[in-house]
């Protein structure tokens, strides 16, 4: 494991009627180790009832692990909780389940212990246990703010609305040629909030066809402005699409010069600011010369 | 096995559709109209546009009413195809008893709208456009005076199948045309017309996917076909179709890619059906691209696609509503390609990318198939990766290969140049695989690296196909952030015998 602290969620599925149900304990071996560095005999497992820091020289060789066994802790064998000591988990359908932080270059050892149903018929019957355990451990974010972990986990897929159309993707061909384009596709909205509107600029180096339509949205209601920059800081609006029916549309002949888009929103903010809000905009260009067939 | 399509799209377009014509033709071939000069120019002054309401510039092309009777148990199937840029056609279907408008769901260039079940009563059905308007001041100065609207249109009334009334769902619609003897057309509708049949399930899958189109020009005849669009497959089974193509000036060569790893396309001569290209594999076998150059003007080309009911990588082959996206694309491959010696090359630097989730964009000049670049991932731990490539200015399609960098600071590959088999297992090991790659944008391709470790990475980019003298521009975007694969998953691990012990039933 790297640097980083991880998460690790340890699952224990048991049919509900089971007879013989388990229970799971995290013992915490040894910190800050490499994994060279383990001293995995200090921890083997230890006869229940000696609760006493691991000794080297009280070792002995269980049955178990003289047949080969070692892993297949039974019996009178038990967790000696010298350092932590987890018991239990959250108790959900058939399962329980402990989600637990651990620093790197932690060892530990996921225990179940079998609690046998009273007045089994047969001995193998009452050592039976049927069970699945599942652990998994990845990168912790719990130290994140709940801000950030909310965007991790919605990271809009979305494309961003542009802020040009003076771009490879959209007008911007190759040896800085006007390129025609046609998109239809969500573009994301939400983080809109601060002026309730969004500026698309564009530069048109020679007569072109222009159509805009964005159909109906189920909660936000926006117009389709097309302006034409007047100037450094002044310009005027050539034409306001507004929802007609279920779409707003736009279809123009513009001369050479420059231009925005703006959608202008008329509905609450709040309503904006949903996770990854979208609107579906299509947009075609094409030189008024291509137009002509 | 020999059969003759009985009937073929006629090769002139009406000057004008009538409902009649449609309901009779529109299981066989779609009614293509063209009505010349009928978007006319509006001028307007800036800073005037409170003159001007969008009602004003409305222009209808149809309007045809008809009428569902009580025991018809019908819907309703509508397609318009059109060219979205010059006629930019909306479908919609009123209820004249209640107002109820329908309107229809829009595709690049395609206007359908499918309804399930039409109450008794009248509709009207209606296609219309808007005027265009123009700040070009001298009349002389304007290239286009007005645009011809050229248009292709299928309507069908449609039944659901499936129920315990399967064999009357095939019985023919008969639909009374409410306003058609004002026609002079000789189309009465006098005979019943054949549903479309579809099941529940289809036409869950028609809302928001299309079927697949049986000419390649789906939009109309009027200028460049460039389009991509979902498309559904309503069949569990091996299936092929064919798709028609004729080839025009500034339009010989093909690019056909398809998003699914379990089927083929290949292009075929149509008079003898000879095989002339087959698609290949790209992003790791999840889609297919076919591109063929030096197509002959003039001439018919069937596009074949290919599919398997198997299970492919992305393993949805055979289940229901099987989706799918499909670009096509044509162009003249020389005029698409830059001059190999004109411009510089475009980002030819490393790229460096912090973990705060912002997009970057770097322009990668495409000399050769392949170009590379190391990519600096900052920071430390398991982070999730964004790579886009965008190659909406290039002909050739685009993918990508990211591959992990050794601390020496030479890619895995270097390192075993001897090419043997070792080596090629060494190499597939330091390639990272994507967790996802989303080809639902046009002209772009996202792939998402989730839980890859920071650091260096190389990332090459190829073109297929792409001639040697051709230099092309792609745009690669890129953005990272701290992985998230600790946050919140659904995933409950993959081993069939889990439903044992998570049935509920037995609380």
């Amino acid at each position: 494991m790297g640097e980083a602290p991880y998460e690790v969620s340890i699952s224990l599925q048991q049919k509900f009627h089971e007879g013989n149900t388990l229970d799971l304990l995290v013992e915490v071996l040894q910190q800050d180790v490499a994994f060279e560095d383990i001293a995995k005999e200090a921890h083997k497992p230890k006869r229940l009832g000696r609760h006493t820091a691991p000794s080297v020289d009280s070792e002995t060789t269980m049955p178990e692990e003289a047949e080969g066994r070692a892993e297949d802790v039974k019996g009178a064998l038990g967790p000696t909780c010298a350092g932590t000591c987890l018991v239990g988990g959250e108790k959900a359908y058939n399962e329980m389940v402990r989600v637990l932080d651990l620093e790197a270059r932690t060892y530990f050892r996921v225990w179940l212990l079998q609690q046998p149903a009273k007045g089994q018929g047969s001995r193998d019957a009452a050592e039976c246990a049927n069970y699945q355990l599942f652990v998994r451990a990845a990168p912790s974010t719990r130290e994140l703010s709940l801000e950030k972990k909310l965007g991790q986990q919605l990271r809009c897929p979305a494309e961003e609305l542009p802020s040009t159309l003076d771009a490879p993707r959209y007008l911007q061909g190759p040896s800085d040629a006007q390129k025609d384009f046609h998109y239809s596709q969500h573009y994301r909205v939400d983080h809109l909030w601060h002026n309730q509107a969004h500026k698309m600029s564009f530069t048109l180096r020679e007569a072109t066809v222009v159509r805009i339509a964005a159909p109906l949205h189920r909660h936000l209601e926006f117009d389709i402005v097309l302006n034409q920059d007047m100037g450094a800081y002044s310009h005027q609006t050539l034409m306001r699409a507004k929802k007609e029916d279920h779409h707003s549309a736009i279809f123009a002949q513009l001369e050479k010069g420059s231009y925005h888009l703006k959608l202008e929103f008329m509905s609450d903010a709040a309503l904006l600011q949903l996770p990854c809000q979208t609107v579906q905009l299509e947009l075609a260009m094409t030189t008024n010369k291509r137009a002509k067939v | 096995m020999l059969a003759v399509r009985t009937a073929t799209r006629p090769t002139e377009p009406v000057k004008r559709l009538t409902l009649a014509s449609l309901f009779r033709h529109s299981s066989n071939y779609a009614t293509v109209m063209k009505k010349e000069g009928a978007i006319h120019l509006e001028r307007v002054e800036p800073g005037s546009s409170k003159d001007i309401e969008q009602p004003d510039l409305f222009v209808e092309l149809f309007r045809e009413s008809f009428e569902i009777a009580e025991d018809d148990n019908a819907g309703l199937a509508i397609e318009v195809n059109s060219d979205f840029l010059l006629a930019g056609v909306h479908v919609v279907l009123q209820n004249t008893a209640t107002g109820t408008l329908l309107e229809d769901e829009r595709h690049e260039g395609t206007s359908k709208l499918t309804v399930g079940l039409l109450a008794p009563g009248h509709y009207v059905l209606m296609v219309y456009t808007h005027k265009c308007i123009t700040n070009i001041d001298r009349a002389d100065a304007r290239v286009v005076k007005a645009f011809d609207v050229l248009l292709d249109m299928r309507v069908r009334p449609l039944r659901k199948v499936g129920g315990r009334d399967g064999e009357l769902a095939k019985a023919g619609v008969p639909v009374k045309i409410s306003d058609g003897s004002t026609s002079t057309d000789t189309d009465k509708p006098d005979q019943e017309t054949t549903p479309v049949l579809v099941t529940a399930e289809e036409l869950d899958c028609r809302r928001d996917h299309l079927p697949l189109p049986d000419d390649l020009d789906i939009n109309g005849v009027t200028s460049q076909i460039d389009w991509s669009e979902s498309f559904y497959l309503p069949t569990y089974a091996f299936t092929s179709h064919e798709m028609l193509y004729t080839a025009r000036e500034g339009q010989q060569a093909l690019r056909v890619f398809l998003a699914k790893s379990n089927c083929k396309v290949s292009i075929l001569s149509k008079e003898d059906r000879k095989l002339l290209a087959q698609s290949r594999p790209v992003d790791k076998g999840r889609a297919q691209l076919l591109v063929a150059t030096d197509l002959v003007v003039g001439s018919q080309y069937l596009v074949l696609l290919e599919f398997s009911e198997r299970a492919g990588l992305d393993g949805r082959g055979g289940a229901s509503c099987d989706h799918f996206v499909m670009a096509v694309k044509t162009g003249d491959a020389a005029t698409t390609c830059m001059d190999a010696s004109s411009g510089d090359d475009a980002g030819r630097g490393a790229l460096t990318s912090s973990l705060d989730g912002e997009f970057r964009s770097s322009a990668i000049g495409m000399k050769k198939k392949t170009e590379k670049r190391l990519l600096t991932i900052q920071g430390s731990g398991a982070v999730d990766l964004q790579l886009t490539l965008d190659y909406s200015a290039a002909f050739y399609r685009a993918d990508l290969v990211l591959t992990v960098v050794t601390p020496s600071g030479h890619p895995e590959r270097h390192r075993d140049a001897a090419g043997d088999e070792a080596a090629a297992l060494k190499l597939i090991a330091t390639e990272t695989t994507p967790t996802s790659i989303d080809f639902t944008r046009k002209h772009a391709t996202t792939y998402l690296f989730t839980n890859i470790v920071a650091g260096k990475y190389e990332v090459s980019v190829h073109q297929r196909f792409k001639a040697k003298t051709c230099r092309s521009l792609v745009t690669l975007s890129y953005r990272s952030w701290e992985a998230g694969a600790s946050a919140v998953t659904l995933e409950r691990g993959g081993l069939s015998g889990l439903q044992i012990y998570q049935s509920q039933s037995e609380e």
